[in-house]
């Protein structure tokens, strides 16, 4: 089920920035039944999402806000933009080499071109289908988690924690 | 000193006629005096020489006899001769013979002396003539003839006949320059003529008069000239009227502004079209400078291109303004040439102008209309984005918690059960309010009510009231500021916003204590602005023009779809009037300020 180099053993830490209830529920739930272990964390606007992956406000603790694998960022967000959002991610350099997904209703070619100008890693459009939905959910976990290689190895991630 | 050039004719041809009459008369009578004196003397001498020579004949005979009774009675004969005064023969020798003295004569003798030289008469002190004649037998002379004339009576006969001839001169002359002035009428008259109508012409500038011809001479030759003349300078002056006719209608019927400037910017002429776009009439035409009529912010700019005009030559094309008196702007397009005389020195300007106001405010309008477009179109592409990814949403929300309904229930987990469906259901109420708000959003505009004059306090208190409820729960004290104006537009709408201002207010009150809402009138700028101020959460500054667009929320913690805002703008554009935000930040409360149009007094 993937390389040996991956992170098998730790469960995938997800940052849900989606300002709808709803989706957030959505997405939570499809994670439950994944195949790889997770934990995810949820934040309903750009500025908290900011406030988490700089460990400010009430985020400061990393026991209780752990530096994410993947950022599941969607792009309307109320005070803060996904796109800012993404922008400032990248040009931190703590926090540069995150996986951002982009997790959209917009199939719309230029807001898919925007994020990728921004350096986002990924753009997933939010399908209508519940099934769908959930197929996406965990192919997205089992492909980032499972497959993909992170940009710190052993030594950073321990310093991390 | 009179210069003779300037006399007139009249005496001059006087002055001509008298120096030359006189002039001749007197040439003749002085040659005629001086030819008839020596003709005269010549007479006497001859005379004396031929009475002479028969006396001396007539006494040869007694001198060669020595008679001198006979000799003497000879010799008395020359008393027949009243100019001879003595006469005396001379022997051979020398000594006397005879001699006669005239009775009476008591002058100089001078013959007495013998050895005087013979031949022709001399002339003694001016006075007497001598002759001396040899008296001679056979070529031998005997004796001596000598003869005293006084001739001064050659000179009083002389003297007369001069005198004569001087009174006939003088009366020839004054009788020659009396006929003269008869006759110069001849000449004289037609020039007179001719000049009179000269100058009658040239002062009255009437150029039908003519001068007559009198003779066929040269001035006959001139009046013929010169009525030629006039008459050609008649008809040039008529077809320079004609001409000068002509063109002021053209210029007068010209939509074309023509003017005239001197070489400081005067106007010195202006047709009827200049002067209605420049705002000048022509009768302040000696005070106005074309710089001043200029638009002040133009003036600059025309001022050098006039300079570059007039430095190298060339017509002066610019577009430009007038600012009229009356504060209106006319656009135009003006060419105008420099105009220099012989010496290269600037006269003035002479051009036209071509009123551009319509074609300006065309494109004004024209640009207005574009950016407004553009900004409409901006608009309806925001919204449609906005549209369709907010109604989106739900949608999702319903198939994704379907699903996972139809999960829970085959598992039976009855609290996710209803959980479940309290998500389908709210976000189905969602989407209903979004197309609610959408349809009310697009009707704004479309379908609104003709606007009527009313009391904003009035409506205002009216929207409190109705309020109420969340207004007692929330524990607002809300004050309504009587000052309110009396606005023109439709109530209906305005009551909307209200009401959308106020929930907002009660809505976003956050913490405070001591909340309240004051709907006041405020006087800025000239105009008069309603203030809906708060004390609660307060907005950012980052967000002050982010609220008002469409589905924007700040907050999720409150309920609201996020279109009120934008719904709330669009009614007050509606009406021509601004809204705007005024927030020092979290924490600071809230001013919403906006302008409607008036009720007119």
């Amino acid at each position: 089920m993937g390389s040996d180099d991956s992170v098998r053993g730790e469960p995938l830490t997800v940052l849900l920035v989606e300002d709808n209830l709803a989706h957030a529920e959505m997405v939570k739930r499809s994670f439950e039944d994944h195949r790889v272990a997770n934990k995810i964390y949820h934040v309903s606007d750009g500025e908290m999402a900011l406030d988490y992956m700089f460990r400010r406000g009430q985020f400061a603790d990393p026991s209780t806000s752990p530096r994410p694998h993947v950022v599941l960022l969607d792009l309307r967000l109320p005070k803060i933009d996904g796109l800012q959002v993404l922008k400032e991610i990248r040009s931190s350099e703590d926090c540069a080499r995150t996986l951002v997904v982009i997790l959209s209703t917009s199939a719309a070619e230029t807001d898919v071109a925007r994020a990728y100008e921004y350096h986002a890693n990924s753009y997933l459009v939010k399908p209508v289908d519940f099934l769908r939905f959930t197929e996406m959910m965990d192919d997205l976990g089992f492909y980032w988690l499972g497959w993909n290689h992170f940009p710190w190895g052993e030594a950073g991630r321990r310093s991390e924690s | 000193m009179i210069n003779p050039r300037d006399l007139a004719i009249r005496p001059k041809i006087a002055l001509l006629v008298v120096i030359t009459t006189a002039g001749a008369l007197f040439l003749s009578a002085a040659a005629t005096g001086i030819y008839s004196r020596f003709a005269l003397e010549r007479g006497a001498l001859r005379e004396l020489q031929v009475i002479s020579e028969v006396l001396a004949n007539n006494t040869t005979a007694a001198l060669a006899f020595s008679d001198e009774v006979a000799a003497r009675k000879i010799l008395d004969g020359v008393a027949a001769k009243r100019s001879i005064v003595a006469a005396m023969v001379h022997r051979a020798d020398g000594t006397e013979f005879v001699s006669y003295v005239r009775e009476g004569f008591e002058g100089e003798i001078l013959i007495d002396d013998g050895d005087r030289a013979v031949g022709p008469a001399q002339k003694i002190a001016s006075q007497y003539l001598l002759q001396s004649t040899p008296i001679e037998v056979g070529g031998r002379e005997l004796g001596r003839l000598t003869i005293q004339a006084d001739y001064s009576e050659l000179n009083e006969y002389f003297l007369n006949t001069a005198w004569i001839l001087v009174v006939i001169a003088l009366f020839s002359c004054m009788a020659a320059v009396l006929f003269s002035f008869r006759l110069q009428r001849l000449l004289v008259q037609p020039i007179l003529d001719l000049a009179s109508v000269t100058q009658q012409i040239s002062k009255e500038q009437d150029f039908s008069l003519r001068a007559v011809k009198l003779g066929g001479d040269e001035i006959g030759d001139l009046v013929d000239s010169f009525n030629h003349m006039v008459s050609e300078i008649e008809e040039a002056a008529r077809a320079l009227r004609e001409s000068e006719e002509r063109y002021q209608t053209l210029a007068d019927a010209s939509p074309v502004g023509l003017l005239r400037t001197d070489a400081g910017g005067n106007f010195t002429y202006l047709n009827e079209r200049a002067s209605e776009i420049t705002g000048v009439s022509m009768n302040e035409m000696d005070e106005a400078g074309l710089l001043s009529v200029i638009h002040p912010e133009d003036r600059q700019e025309v001022g050098a291109l006039w300079r570059e005009a007039v430095a190298k030559r060339v017509t002066f094309r610019g577009e430009y303004r007038f600012s009229q008196a009356d504060g209106g702007v006319s656009w135009v397009l003006s060419q105008a040439r420099p105009e220099f005389n012989e010496q290269g020195e600037l006269l003035g300007f002479l051009g036209t102008l071509t009123d551009l106001t319509y074609r300006k405010r065309g494109e004004e309008e024209r640009e207005a209309l574009i950016s407004e477009l553009e900004a409409k179109n901006a608009e309806m592409e925001q919204f449609t984005y906005t549209v369709s990814h907010d109604l989106k949403s739900p949608l999702i929300t319903i198939r994704g918690f379907l699903g996972l309904l139809e999960k829970d229930i085959s598992l039976r987990e009855q609290k996710r059960i209803e959980s479940d469906m309290e998500h389908i259901e709210s976000a189905v109420h969602r989407m209903t309010l979004l197309l609610d708000d959408l349809l009310a959003l697009s009707r704004i505009g479309r379908v609104m009510s003709p606007p009527e004059d009313f009391s904003l306090a009035e409506l205002t208190r009216d929207v409190v009231a109705l309020l109420s409820g969340r207004i007692d729960q929330r524990g607002v004290e809300v004050v309504v500021d009587p000052e309110l104006p009396r606005v023109f537009a439709d109530r209906a709408r305005i009551e909307q916003v209200m009401q959308n201002l106020l929930e907002n207010g009660i809505k976003f009150m956050g913490d405070q204590e001591k909340p309240r809402i004051e709907v006041s009138l405020r006087r800025e700028g000239g105009r008069q602005v309603i203030a809906v101020r708060d004390n609660g959460i307060g907005i950012d500054p980052a967000y002050h023009l982010k609220i008002f667009e469409l589905f924007d929320r700040l907050s999720l913690d409150v309920e609201g779809t996020g279109i009120g805002l934008a719904l709330v703008k669009r009614i007050i554009e509606v009406h021509d009037g601004n809204i705007w935000v005024e927030s020092e930040g979290v924490g600071h409360g809230t001013t919403f300020c906006f302008t409607l149009p008036l009720a007119e007094k």
